[in-house]
């Protein structure tokens, strides 16, 4: 005779079974479950989308700070003082040097300075066409540094700007505006009283989601700028490409205590130049969005708080209606973990119901966000991850106690 | 075997072997053993209710025993403990003093968990008010116990059915309790008990929601299920269903008055034909 098996334990089939236990429960209070999940998924919701704008702003610094032509071991010299894109109007500071350049070009992590003169709101006509555009004045390291390539001629290159000739290179929607379908190439454009040869046009670089037309430019020969459009030699700015991004907190310092003493700057003067580094564009972006952001964050903090305490109040009537239930359970021989378990699981399914249903809401109105604020539709599995985790915990911690409460029953107590 | 073993090898193994021969078969050495005999044994069961500082003393030093495939009945008029000692004999209720031991086990000592477990797999309930989920159809009622069963059985379903024809109720397995009769409830509740192949059924009142004929055929069951060797402790304050056991412990006021053999024991049987003939 085969001898009486000893009783295996099988976790898993059982916590199946439990879980199938609730979800039948749910099933049949479905409009009380509707209710439960409300909380979450507008908590999800927002969740979702703030961190959808989180990573789309990362994103679009990215972009931003190749428009400016830096990427992360790089940083950016600025004439004038005050906050980044704060500038006064009208404050012309005429104190960033080609000098300042050179000085600081003698740094041995320093790889490459990229000078640049800009002016904004130039008017560049051909016969009876006007353009107003953004001039630059530029060596030929600028389209090297930036990885930007001519589409046709070539771009200003080092005799232009020995020999101080008038010559031009035009961005793609100068182009198109001026010369249509033409071969702009050897023709000629007039800024103010001065004709300039066209001897090249740029690539296309595309319009960034904040607005800014990147083919809307025109390049002249740094020297050709200074002498005729700005009449000074002073820099607007210029870029620093660096070694090693590891040298950016040391660079940021040297280059401030070097051009403070070149500026000759009492200690009680503010800085009349800025640096910019990829950090403060970051702030920048996250500092649009920041209103909105938190506004999200009180919302779905209420809203995951308010959904708890709906949950746990609901699952405190369903426990106290359901006596009868927990008792007959008991008796057929449930043990209090089994009931903890199985109201348990009910929270948690409810909330993770609502996190996905937050999700998908959360996209949708993430969609609609960065179509009115210009930032890149992306989502990212973060959010997905997030929302998961964050449901789950409010099931969980909403659910514990009337669970516990449920659990805590003796068996007659819960029969009538 | 290839191998030859050492002498150091050949003790281990054979005390490897006796432990394992003993735990394999310490189960059914002790059933063997009390086969016949004892089943569940009460020493001195007291019962108190405290409800703030009032003390209701419902048992008084109960000594009781039963033994395996006996079918006893527990009478007495109402409020005299009958329901509270089949309680505490179901581990639903702790007694407040005494000692309970049943398979020669003192089960007063175990803790929640361990006491959850000798319910799901020793004991069947039937209560008065039938206490099925009100939202399950027969079979889920009926498949309840299994799902907190440790194995789980791997023909459960087929057997949840096969009791609910047993009980008569094979067409109606997707009813819900609200669409069945009381009779017919009870039935499922009966299947429900049986399940988990219980070494007691515990029937508490369970035809007194019920008309007289709807009784007998509950009473036709148990007596079935008896004949087929299962105990059954069955609580009533009606004398005729009483007389459906082989023994009658009457109680009166918390202690027993006195335990009586049945010697004309009433057939269900026999009496639903009679009611038939009518």
């Amino acid at each position: 005779m085969k001898p009486p098996a000893l009783p295996a334990y099988r976790p898993r089939g059982r916590t199946v079974r439990l879980a199938r236990e609730s979800l039948k429960a749910l099933k049949a209070t479905k409009g009380r479950a509707v209710l439960m999940m409300l909380g979450v998924v507008i908590g999800i919701a927002s969740l979702t989308v703030i961190v959808s704008i989180g990573e789309a702003s990362k994103l679009e610094m990215l972009r931003l700070m190749s428009s400016f032509g830096f990427g992360v071991d790089a940083l950016f010299i600025r004439t004038g003082g005050g906050r980044l894109f704060h500038r006064r109007v009208g404050s012309n500071p005429r104190n960033l040097t080609m000098e300042d350049a050179r000085a600081i070009e003698q740094f041995e992590y320093v790889r490459e300075v990229v000078p640049q003169q800009v002016k904004f709101r130039v008017v560049v006509v051909r016969g009876n066409r006007k353009k107003r555009t953004i001039l630059f004045g530029v060596l030929k390291n600028w389209a090297v540094s930036r990885n930007w390539a001519v589409a046709t001629g070539r771009f200003i290159d080092d005799a232009d700007a020995r020999e101080v000739r008038k010559v031009c290179v035009l961005g793609d929607t100068v182009k198109k505006k001026l010369f249509r379908q033409e071969n702009p190439v050897g023709k000629w454009v007039r800024i103010g009283k001065t004709y300039y040869k066209v001897v090249g046009v740029m690539k296309s670089q595309g319009i960034l989601r904040s607005g800014h037309d990147l083919d809307d430019r025109i390049f002249l020969p740094l020297t050709t700028s200074s002498k005729l459009i700005f009449r000074h030699a002073s820099l607007s700015g210029f870029r620093v490409n660096l070694v090693s991004r590891k040298y950016l907190p040391v660079a940021l310092k040297d280059f401030r205590t070097l051009l403070r003493k070149r500026h000759k700057l009492q200690s009680n003067e503010p800085d009349d130049f800025t640096i910019i580094t990829s950090k403060q564009i970051l702030d920048i972006i996250t500092r649009q969005t920041r209103s909105l952001t938190r506004m999200l964050a009180w919302i779905a903090g209420i809203s995951l708080f308010v959904s708890g305490v709906v949950i746990m109040n609901i699952m405190l009537v369903a426990v106290t209606e359901r006596k009868e239930e927990i008792g007959i359970r008991r008796a057929v021989g449930a043990t209090q973990r089994d009931i903890l378990y199985q109201f348990l699981e009910e929270s948690v399914f409810v909330a993770m119901m609502g996190g996905f249903l937050g999700l998908v809401l959360g996209y949708t109105l993430f969609k609609i966000i960065s179509m009115l604020f210009v930032i890149p539709g992306l989502m990212s599995w973060k959010s997905f991850i997030l929302a998961t985790f964050f449901s789950t915990l409010t099931g969980l911690v909403s659910g514990v106690f009337p669970a516990w409460k449920a659990s805590r029953l003796t068996p007659l107590e819960a029969m009538p | 075997m290839g191998v030859t073993p050492n002498a150091h090898g050949l003790l281990l193994n054979g005390f490897r072997q006796s432990v394992k021969l003993y735990r394999d078969n310490k189960k059914l050495f002790s059933s063997c053993y009390s086969l016949e005999i004892m089943l569940i044994k009460l020493e001195n069961i007291t019962k108190t209710f405290v409800s703030g500082k009032v003390e209701t003393p419902v048992l008084h030093g109960i000594d009781l025993e039963i033994n395996r495939r006996e079918f006893c009945a527990i009478t007495g008029p109402s409020g005299t403990g009958k329901s509270t000692l089949m309680h505490i004999l179901g581990l639903l209720e702790p007694p407040t003093s005494g000692r309970y031991f049943l398979d020669g086990e003192d089960v007063t000592v175990l803790n929640d968990n361990q006491q959850s477990r000798i319910r799901n797999k020793k004991f069947g309930f039937v209560f008065q008010s039938f206490n099925l989920l009100p939202r399950a159809t027969a079979l889920e009622n009926v498949l309840l116990p299994l799902v907190y069963a440790e194995p789980y059985p791997r023909n459960a379903k087929e057997k949840a059915v096969r009791l609910l024809e047993r009980v008569g109720l094979g067409g109606r397995l997707n009813y819900l309790p609200g669409e069945l009769s009381g009779g017919q409830k009870q039935r499922v509740a009966i299947a429900r008990a049986l399940v988990n192949d219980p070494d007691i059924v515990f029937a508490d009142e369970p035809t007194g929601n019920l008309d007289k004929k709807a009784g007998y055929e509950i009473m036709q069951i148990f007596q079935e299920l008896n004949r087929q060797g299962n105990t059954i402790i069955l609580v009533t304050h009606e004398e005729f269903i009483a007389r459906h056991a082989e023994r009658i412990i009457e109680l009166h006021y918390g202690k027993i008055k006195r335990e009586t053999k049945v010697t004309e024991r009433l057939d269900a049987s026999r009496e639903l034909e009679m009611m038939g003939v009518k």
